[in-house]
């Protein structure tokens, strides 16, 4: 059944549009920032609009508005995706078959293709925006590694916060609520590394264990050449550790929307 | 033979008590009416008797079989609860081949001729979007008996529909009750009651009780 459901066409036609516009918007905005660089590299321009934050500049707005644009706009559109199906088709569903875990298995998988398809999209046309702008790949080896190194961060992080919007609307919570309860928690956690580097630099491995960290990809150590750029990053943050650090959030997430489902009334 | 049976059923969502107490029994083959003012219970009852909504105590016997004991949900059930829902991007008939698949004891003639039934056109390439109310409901009664099942549970199935749309949903439901299927609907339309149910009862505050009077 999950199969037919994923063509939510209506659904796959608002992510291709708010991303392909905002594959250009931050292709633009961020070739000024490339260009004091001196540097016109394709790599460098995916780490600026989708890898990096400027720890130093947490303390602003803008950048961290900017950095969590393609965020925003998942959120606007997935953040309701389970408890919206639920509301609409449990009672048809749900006097037909017991496996309420496997429906929201089904539903978690659904979120994830649509995150997978909008991200690849997204990198996609901004690569090709960039390379109208005059950036190409200097090394192909090192801009696939950083391609798909980001690729899994954005969307296991991404699909981590879009999982828990979800999971916690099961709890009977209104939607907004939600996303707000999120987002705040997701803005506090990048405060407290801004305020961990800047006070409490002994301690700063710390950031890699707060949740919404692991997808800002030049604070992780150990990265490619052009992430040189960027001297901020956190040691012994690996990619690996953040991969293995989302997964399992999500899975946990998961689990307690398993739990929740399978006990939870319908009406 | 008891086909549904209801032992001092309650139910309590927070400080409310939204069902209270209900002792009912329902034969099989018979169409039973409950009527009452909105928010008397009648949705939360139906519900309940889906298996969508837990007791808080009592017991419901679905032939011969406990509720959230020995079955999470009546294995034979044609629903309809309040609005009906549907996959929007979906034709009439795609909808109720992805509810069909679920349980997957159906065939796609089958569901065509629950459409034909009901007055659409299974060929119909129009996706459920585009439909009017009354297109709705009668697809919603489609889903509902498709798979012929033993118990149907209809909250105001005469809704959105014109006359004569009312007048072909009382006659599929007369077939449904020959055909030996145990039928509860909740309607305003008193004439629905008069015309279908065998038994009327009064819900009332969460209480449901027997009515003998003429509507």
């Amino acid at each position: 059944m999950r199969e037919k459901i994923f063509t939510e066409k209506d659904i796959l036609l608002k992510l291709f549009l708010s991303g392909g516009l905002i594959a250009i918007f931050l292709g633009f905005y961020y070739s000024q920032f490339a260009e004091m660089y001196q540097f016109k590299s394709l790599e460098l321009m995916l780490i600026l609009a989708y890898g990096n934050l400027y720890i130093e500049e947490i303390v602003f707005i803008v950048p961290v508005f900017l950095w969590m644009v393609p965020l925003i706009v998942i959120i606007f559109f997935l953040g309701d995706y389970i408890h919206r199906n639920f509301d609409q088709n449990a009672a048809y569903i749900f006097t037909r078959t017991a496996r309420r875990s496997l429906w929201l298995i089904g539903q978690a998988v659904n979120l994830f293709l649509y995150i997978l398809i909008y991200y690849i999209f997204q990198i996609a046309a901004f690569c090709v925006v960039s390379t109208v702008l005059g950036f190409s790949m200097f090394s192909w080896d090192v801009g696939i590694m950083l391609i798909v190194s980001e690729l899994a961060l954005l969307m296991l992080s991404n699909y981590m916060i879009v999982l828990l919007i979800n999971v916690l609307s099961l709890f009977k919570l209104n939607s907004l609520f939600c996303v707000a309860i999120t987002l705040t928690t997701n803005i506090v956690c990048i405060f407290l590394s801004a305020i961990l580097y800047k006070f409490y630099t002994k301690n700063i491995a710390i950031i890699k264990w707060l949740p919404f960290t692991q997808g800002i990809l030049t604070w992780h150590s150990g990265i490619s050449s052009v992430a040189d750029f960027f001297p901020f990053n956190i040691p012994h943050f690996s990619i690996l550790f953040s991969i293995v650090y989302l997964i399992i959030i999500c899975l946990l997430l998961l689990f307690c929307g398993v739990c929740k489902i399978e006990k939870m009334d319908i009406y | 033979m008891k086909s549904i049976e209801l032992i001092n059923v309650s139910k309590k969502i927070g400080r409310k008590k939204i069902l209270n107490n209900i002792t009912i029994a329902l034969d099989k083959g018979n169409i039973y009416g409950f009527f009452g003012r909105n928010g008397s219970g009648k949705t939360m009852l139906f519900r309940a008797i889906c298996g969508l909504l837990k007791p808080t105590s009592g017991q419901i016997i679905i032939n011969e079989k406990i509720l959230h004991q020995d079955i999470s949900f009546p294995d034979s059930l044609g629903v309809i609860i309040e609005s009906p829902g549907f996959w929007n991007y979906y034709t009439g008939f795609e909808n109720l081949k992805v509810l069909a698949s679920i349980k997957n004891q159906i065939t796609d003639l089958d569901i065509k001729q629950a459409i034909t039934r009901v007055g659409l056109d299974p060929e119909d390439n129009s996706t459920y979007s585009k439909y009017s109310l009354g297109m709705k409901q009668r697809l919603a009664i489609a889903q509902a008996i498709m798979e012929k099942p033993d118990i149907l549970v209809l909250d105001e199935p005469t809704n959105s529909l014109d006359e004569n749309g009312v007048q072909l949903v009382r006659k599929i439901l007369m077939e449904e009750r020959a055909r030996g299927a145990t039928i509860l609907i909740a309607t305003h339309n008193k004439e629905d009651l008069i015309i279908l149910s065998d038994i009327n009862y009064h819900v009332n505050d969460g209480t449901v009780s027997l009515f003998q009077k003429n509507l």
